[in-house]
């Protein structure tokens, strides 16, 4: 057991930090922030993006063949950190290196790979996720967006919902099913679509924080090549399963999205002298990040050693749900009655918090993965498991 | 970075489990609990890990008579005998005091006072009360002065003090005119009276002690106030070994049952109301235990980040464990709540735990401090 940097630990993080000293001020712009204006942060992340990818610093681990850089979870997790470290939490492109690409990775041919991966790898591809659909949240297999095959192509119908960037993506992976008459698990297919594709229709849905990020997205009678379809009809469901372990897998181990430096140095500058209380939640807020931080790095030797992560992410995205909203806590708190007005960074964790127990599986789908998948309890027997999805009764 | 035990760390451990499971059964443990003298301890036990295993001798040197290991192995030994409510003494003797005295300045008693530890032979235990309030720069109530012949004489009372009735060696702070000052007394020394008194923790004998006059012997430390409370980080994350290995523990055994009890013509364990607590008290396991690797790892090292990391997973610890051992009664219902069922041992040991070097609030307030300053 050991803490500190390996020899070849430190000789990456040394290079990561002197490229991002000299570098980080090209990623100006590309920080998502409450009151930022998407267009221009899409345009400098692209610009970010394309920098690192020329440098080889595009995607950390992703194989050398595509242009990633062919190295382990532990040196994401030193890359992660010297980016923050420089201040850099942009997250528009992740829909792409951080999901599409490792799935298309994973269950693209040739073709697709040598299409897809570089140009996401560059920022030229920005990626959505078109899962969630109205009716399918938490139960996501139960989404009624249809793909017909019609010759070489497939017509997709329906509607996609939560769509995070898809007012700006060029691309979306979406699932649809592509036969009713087998039980919803298995009458699905997994497909890579052009967002400008007529018919695809994106709208723009305002947030509780008061800031737009999610879409709506309708498809109405949206032609896709069959060459489009990611591994074959009717595996859509375990493709998606796979790009939802990386969403959580990301969403987990994301310092990016939390720095405690951040929330010490918001109650220093608030509340020079904190009561005993808020020195308590401050002090098991550290405590928690710091675990977490820790579980990361313990899930990372397993990653390392080959063992499965599955478990760990799912322990991880129930506890950064839990610490980002203590975060908030703590900082409203420092505020005082200063916290009464709407604006702030104090004010937009605050109204985030919330989302981040929804997004990327619910606390509740998070516990049900524990105690099925790690715990071994008794799967909960779902009765439709093996009726056709069509006859399913209404509204399930 | 690299947060995995060592092939020879993880054999050891593979050891230890086999044995706490062969010679420390729970069962063992409710039939101790309802013996006459409320003793829940088994010492045959406690005489094989020390002598066969040398578990007592983990942290002093092999010149000294150990085998000159640290906090990783002392972790895993902890953690194993947690898992089973074994352990007796060995935090107490082989951690916090040995722990104290390897800090002395004094290769003379350390030679004479740590080889008989190191090897199971002798126990030694420590005023933990005294011991906190010098580490936080207090002075001890206890009294010394010089007596005959350059010796020293202590007056006082302390309560509480873990295996004080089983111990050979009581490690004493005593204050001399406004100095914090260590001794060592011997527990047959004239003046001294010991009460061994009912033990919230079964396993865990507690005493009172009164000392008229009592001779004792002055240790100097090699260090000062500063490295004192080192030790006593030290200590903490020692013991955050104990409450993992018991939290672990809680956690198994409720998910057995849970998978085994059948309610409504079910297992329990298939309703999602039993499901997501079992899987909440994985995630304050999980998040526990990574703290307290972390702790151990800096014990060991003597890490700066010690000051942080110790009531970091201490905090954690005290809570995961604290969780873990309420859900193992209550996931068994009315059973759980019987003076038979082991159950409630790991529910007084947690509070036990907690209570002895301040509870999770306390180690959150000591963490706010090295945070924000105190």
């Amino acid at each position: 057991m050991d803490f500190n940097d390996s020899p070849l630990e430190a000789a990456f993080r040394a290079d990561a930090r002197a490229f991002l000293v000299e570098n980080s001020a090209a990623q100006e712009g590309a920080n998502t922030g409450p009151d930022a204006d998407h267009e221009a942060v899409v345009a400098a992340s692209r610009r970010w993006q394309r920098l690192l990818a020329e440098a080889g610093w595009g995607a950390i681990m992703w194989p050398e063949q595509y242009g990633g850089r062919g190295l382990g979870p532990i040196e994401q997790v030193v890359w992660n950190e010297e980016l923050a470290r420089a201040g850099i939490t942009e997250t528009t492109l992740m829909g792409g290196i951080a999901m599409a690409g490792p799935t298309i990775i994973a269950y693209g041919n040739d073709e697709q790979k040598s299409r897809f991966l570089e140009p996401t790898l560059r920022g030229e591809l920005m990626w959505c996720q078109l899962f969630s659909e109205p009716s399918a949240g938490s139960d996501l297999a139960g989404l009624r967006t249809r793909a017909e095959r019609d010759g070489d192509e497939w017509v997709i119908n329906g509607q996609k919902v939560w769509s995070t960037f898809a007012d700006h993506a060029d691309w979306g992976f979406i699932i649809a099913r592509t036969d009713p008459s087998l039980p919803k698990r298995k009458g699905l297919s997994y497909f890579l679509v052009d967002m400008k594709t007529p018919g695809i229709e994106v709208r723009p849905l305002r947030d509780m924080s008061g800031g737009v990020h999610f879409n709506e997205v309708f498809l109405d009678d949206v032609r896709i090549p069959d060459a489009n379809r990611l591994g074959e009809q009717g595996q859509g469901w375990p493709i998606a399963r796979t790009t939802l372990l990386h969403e959580r897998m990301s969403i987990g181990s994301a310092s990016r999205m939390f720095s405690f430096d951040e929330v010490l140095a918001h109650m220093r500058k608030n509340i020079p002298a904190p009561d005993q209380l808020l020195r308590d939640r401050l002090a098991g807020l550290y405590a928690w990040s710091r675990s977490l931080e820790l579980l990361n790095a313990r899930v990372n030797t397993k990653l390392g050693r080959g063992e499965d992560p599955t478990a760990e992410a799912s322990v991880m995205k129930l506890a950064i749900a839990e610490i980002f909203e203590r975060a908030a806590d703590v900082m409203m708190r420092a505020e005082g009655r200063a916290a009464l007005t709407g604006e702030g960074e104090a004010q937009h964790r605050f109204y985030f918090a919330p989302g981040l127990r929804i997004g990327g599986g619910t606390d509740e789908v998070q516990r049900n993965i524990i105690a099925e998948q790690v715990l071994g309890l008794p799967r909960e027997k779902d009765p439709w498991a093996d009726t056709p999805f069509e006859d399913l009764p209404a509204g399930s | 970075m690299n947060f995995g035990f060592s092939e020879e760390q993880e054999q050891f451990r593979e050891i230890v489990r086999r044995f706490a499971e062969q010679r420390w059964s729970l069962e063992g443990v409710s039939t101790l609990a309802g013996a006459d003298d409320g003793e829940a301890f088994d010492w045959q036990a406690w005489q094989q890990a020390t002598g066969e295993l040398g578990l007592a001798g983990l942290l002093v040197p092999e010149r000294l008579g150990g085998a000159g290991f640290g906090y990783l192995e002392m972790g895993i030994a902890l953690e194993e005998l947690g898992r089973q409510l074994a352990g007796g003494p060995l935090w107490t003797s082989a951690c916090l005091a040995t722990g104290l005295l390897l800090e002395l300045a004094d290769e003379e008693a350390q030679s004479e006072l740590l080889p008989p530890m190191a090897a199971g032979e002798q126990l030694a235990t420590v005023d933990v009360a005294g011991y906190l309030a010098v580490a936080d720069g207090k002075l001890p109530t206890l009294e010394a002065r010089p007596g005959q012949a350059g010796g020293w004489q202590i007056n006082g009372s302390c309560a509480h003090v873990p295996f004080a009735a089983q111990s050979d060696l009581l490690l004493l702070w005593a204050d001399h005119e406004g100095e914090a000052v260590l001794f060592a007394v011997a527990s047959d020394a004239r003046g001294l009276t010991i009460k061994q008194t009912s033990s919230l923790d079964l396993t865990r004998s507690v005493g009172d002690l009164v000392l008229s006059a009592v001779p004792a012997r002055r240790l100097a430390l090699a260090s000062g106030k500063e490295l004192t409370a080192r030790a006593l980080d030290r200590a903490r994350a020692a013991m955050t070994a104990e409450q993992v290995g018991a939290a672990e523990a809680c956690q198994e055994q409720a998910i057995a049952w849970a998978k085994e009890r059948m309610q409504f013509s079910r297992t329990i364990g298939s309703f999602q109301a039993v499901k997501h607590r079992l899987a909440d008290g994985r995630l304050y396991l999980e998040l526990a235990r990574s703290a307290a690797y972390w702790a151990w790892w800096a014990a060991d090292e003597d890490a700066a980040e010690l000051v942080e990391a110790a009531p970091l997973a201490r905090s954690m610890c005290c809570d995961a464990f604290a969780r873990t051992a309420a859900d193992l009664i209550h996931l068994h219902g009315g059973m759980g709540f019987t003076w038979e069922h082991s159950a409630h041992h790991y529910y007084r040991r947690a509070r036990s735990q907690s209570v002895l070097l301040g509870d999770a609030q306390l180690e959150r307030q000591r963490l706010a401090d090295s945070l924000l300053g105190g």
